[in-house]
């Protein structure tokens, strides 16, 4: 689990993703918040809130989760804002300008392949 | 087999970043996560009988639709995007996407999705003037990550809403994050989690709850 966790990230830094291995990094370190109760003189007084670590199996599952959210499901929200743009405003062409320069091409909406593959790692 | 596992998604990751740019910089995720949010408040003024009509950042009619990455100034038409001109029930507005306005402490915030009186945005761009908070009918946050928000992005969002005095605000997202979700309900906030094509069902939760929010504001 371990070693998947590891690959990964380093797949995602040799891609040049750095902004999202950034990301991951930032959600893995902030870990989850769980209640807890609190015990004094071996009597249960209060619930509290402790910061506890991801396990690894739940950091694998961050990792696969924000692949399939940046991989997956960004091509589709890029093709149906596309869709729904033109048809409610009645336009045909939509342009991302930076420095005068149209910035964005499609992505890619065949992603089935690696839907099935990221299914494949917590088998 | 695990390497073969993993050599092919780098093939499929290769393949997808090298054939589009939008995957180069945070900031042009976070783009096309806002105008899809954008396109979500569209369906939600038709909900409610508006007229629209895509307007130029010189205010004039146009079919070509351009989103410029960084926020922009309302009277700079080189900085600003294209913008949605809206009528209803006689009232006009105007919907743009990654403007600055002025809060209430007289300090300019950018808002990723925003509702302004017709008058003030003309004024606005005849004047070089930034669109005051008050005349603000609607603004929304957008947050595209890949898994849970991380909190600060639920502090941000309540420093925002503290500096605008309107009613519909909502910090939306196509992930969740149980702690953002506690921490605006007891300031009285809103927010829309889970907002994304995978989710068809919240997303027309959404945009119904837009347009019944936009019928008392309009």
């Amino acid at each position: 689990m371990k070693e998947d966790i590891e690959q990964l990230r380093n797949l995602i830094r040799e891609l040049d993703l750095q902004w999202l291995d950034e990301e991951l990094e930032e959600i893995i370190l902030s870990g989850k918040l769980q209640q807890k109760d609190i015990f004094e003189s071996n009597r249960k007084t209060s619930k509290g809130i402790e910061q506890i670590a991801y396990t690894e199996n739940e950091q694998l599952d961050i990792i696969i989760s924000a692949l399939k959210n940046y991989f997956i499901t960004l091509p589709i929200v890029q093709s149906n804002t596309e869709k729904s743009l033109k048809e409610s405003l009645k336009i045909s062409k939509i342009t991302f300008y930076e420095n005068q320069q149209d910035i964005f091409n499609k992505i890619d909406l065949n992603t089935q392949k690696l839907s099935g593959l990221l299914n494949e790692i917590k088998k | 087999m695990r390497a073969k596992l993993l050599s092919d998604i780098k093939t499929e990751l290769n393949r997808l970043t090298l054939g589009s740019n939008v995957y180069a910089t945070r900031t042009a995720v976070d783009k096309l996560y806002e105008v899809y949010i954008l396109s979500c408040v569209i369906q939600s003024l038709n909900l409610i009988g508006c007229t629209l009509e895509a307007r130029n950042s010189n205010d004039r009619a146009t079919t070509n639709f351009d989103f410029r990455l960084s926020p922009g100034y309302i009277y700079s038409p080189a900085a600003s995007s294209s913008f949605i001109h809206i009528i209803y029930q006689g009232k006009e507005y105007e919907l743009h996407n990654g403007v600055r306005v002025l809060g209430k402490a007289d300090v300019l915030h950018e808002l990723d999705s925003a509702i302004i009186t017709r008058d003030e945005a003309v004024r606005c761009r005849q004047n070089n003037f930034q669109p005051r908070q008050s005349k603000i009918k609607f603004l929304a946050e957008c947050k595209f990550y890949g898994a849970d928000l991380p909190l600060h992005l639920g502090r941000e969002f309540l420093g925002l809403c503290s500096e605008f005095s309107i009613r519909v605000k909502s910090l939306t997202s196509n992930v969740g994050s149980n702690n953002i979700h506690k921490l605006l309900i007891s300031h009285r906030q809103t927010e829309n989690f889970h907002i994304s094509p995978s989710n068809p069902d919240k997303v027309d939760i959404f945009i119904k709850w837009i347009s019944n929010e936009l019928r008392q504001v309009l």
